[in-house]
C-alpha cells in the first residue's frame, strides 16, 4: 500500500485559502495545481522537521505573486494604493459581499489577513510563509482588516492606525 | 454580562498601565492572547466603545471568512491533485527516516 504523500493533509487547507485569494475556483484550483507542481520539484529544498504548512503556503504565495505580476492590468499588490477600482459599484461604496470585497484589498493586505484569519496562522509562521517581517505582517493585517472593515460596514477608515511591534 | 460602560468601569484599569497597542488588539482577535492579556483587552474595550466595536467588526470578518469558505474543505479532493501526488514518488524515499514526514503544527 503506498504511503499517503505528505502534501495531501495540507490539500484542503491550500484549496481553501486559494479560493478566497483568487475568487474563484477555476483560478484557484489552478494555483493549487501550479503550487503542488512547483512544490514537487522543490520538495528536495524542504527541510524536514520544519513547519511543511509555512513551506507550502510560500510556495503558493509565491506561484500566485509571480502570475499576477506576469498579467496586464493586474489587480493591487502594494498597500499604497489606495482604493483599486475592480468595479465601479465598489468605489467608496459598501461591498456587502465578502468575497469582492477581499479581491478590492491589495494582495499583500489580503494574504496576511487570510493567512491569520482563514488559515488560524500565527503571526510568525505568516511571515515564515510570506518572507516578511512580522512587523510587516502586522501592519498588512491592522490595514487590510481596517479596510475591509470599511468597505463592508461603510465605517469610517482609522487612518491613523499605529502598529506598535 | 454586561459590562456598564460608566466611570466604574474606568476605575478598573490603573492609570498607569500601558496603552493597548494595535498589535495586542489584533492577537486579541486571533484568541493569540493568555487569559491576563485578554482580561486586560476586555477592561480597555469596555471603556472605548469605539475601538470595542472595531474588535467586534474583525471578530465577524474572521467567523465570515469561515462561514464563506470552509465548505471547500468538504470537498472531495479532485482527480487532478490526487492523480499528481499519486504519480509522484514520496519524496526522501531514499532516505532512512521516513517516521515522521510532516512535522507537527
Amino acid at each position: 500500500m503506498n504511503e499517503a504523500h505528505p502534501f495531501l493533509a495540507y490539500l484542503p487547507q491550500l484549496r481553501r485559502y486559494a479560493r478566497a485569494l483568487v475568487g474563484n475556483e477555476t483560478a484557484a484550483d489552478d494555483l493549487v495545481q501550479d503550487t503542488l507542481e512547483r512544490a514537487l520539484n522543490k520538495f528536495s529544498l524542504w527541510e524536514q522537521g520544519t513547519n511543511l504548512r509555512a513551506w507550502l503556503f510560500s510556495v503558493m504565495h509565491n506561484v500566485n505573486v509571480n502570475q499576477v505580476r506576469g498579467k496586464p492590468n493586474c489587480e493591487p499588490l502594494e498597500e499604497d494604493m489606495e482604493f483599486p477600482v475592480r468595479g465601479r459599484q465598489e468605489c467608496g461604496l459598501h461591498i456587502r459581499d465578502l468575497s469582492n470585497a477581499l479581491l478590492a484589498l491589495p494582495l499583500e493586505q489580503r494574504e496576511v489577513l487570510l493567512l491569520v484569519g482563514l488559515e488560524g496562522m500565527r503571526y510568525e509562521e505568516v511571515a515564515q510563509a510570506l518572507g516578511v517581517p512580522t512587523g510587516t505582517v502586522m501592519s498588512r493585517l491592522a490595514r487590510g482588516r481596517e479596510r475591509l472593515r470599511h468597505m463592508m460596514d461603510g465605517a469610517p477608515s482609522k487612518q491613523t492606525l499605529k502598529v506598535a511591534i | 454580562m454586561s459590562e456598564q460602560p460608566d466611570t466604574q468601569a474606568g476605575n478598573v484599569r490603573p492609570p498607569n498601565w500601558p496603552p493597548i497597542s494595535e498589535t495586542v488588539l489584533q492577537a486579541y482577535v486571533d484568541g493569540l492572547l493568555d487569559q491576563d492579556q485578554r482580561d486586560q483587552v476586555k477592561v480597555y474595550l469596555a471603556i472605548h466603545p469605539e475601538e470595542a466595536e472595531r474588535v467586534a467588526a474583525y471578530l465577524r470578518l474572521n467567523e465570515s471568512l469561515h462561514v464563506q469558505y470552509d465548505p471547500v474543505l468538504e470537498d472531495a479532493v479532485p482527480e487532478r491533485f490526487s492523480t499528481l501526488l499519486a504519480n509522484s514518488s514520496a519524496p526522501n524515499t531514499n532516505k532512512a527516516d521516513r517516521s515522521s514526514p510532516v512535522p507537527s503544527l
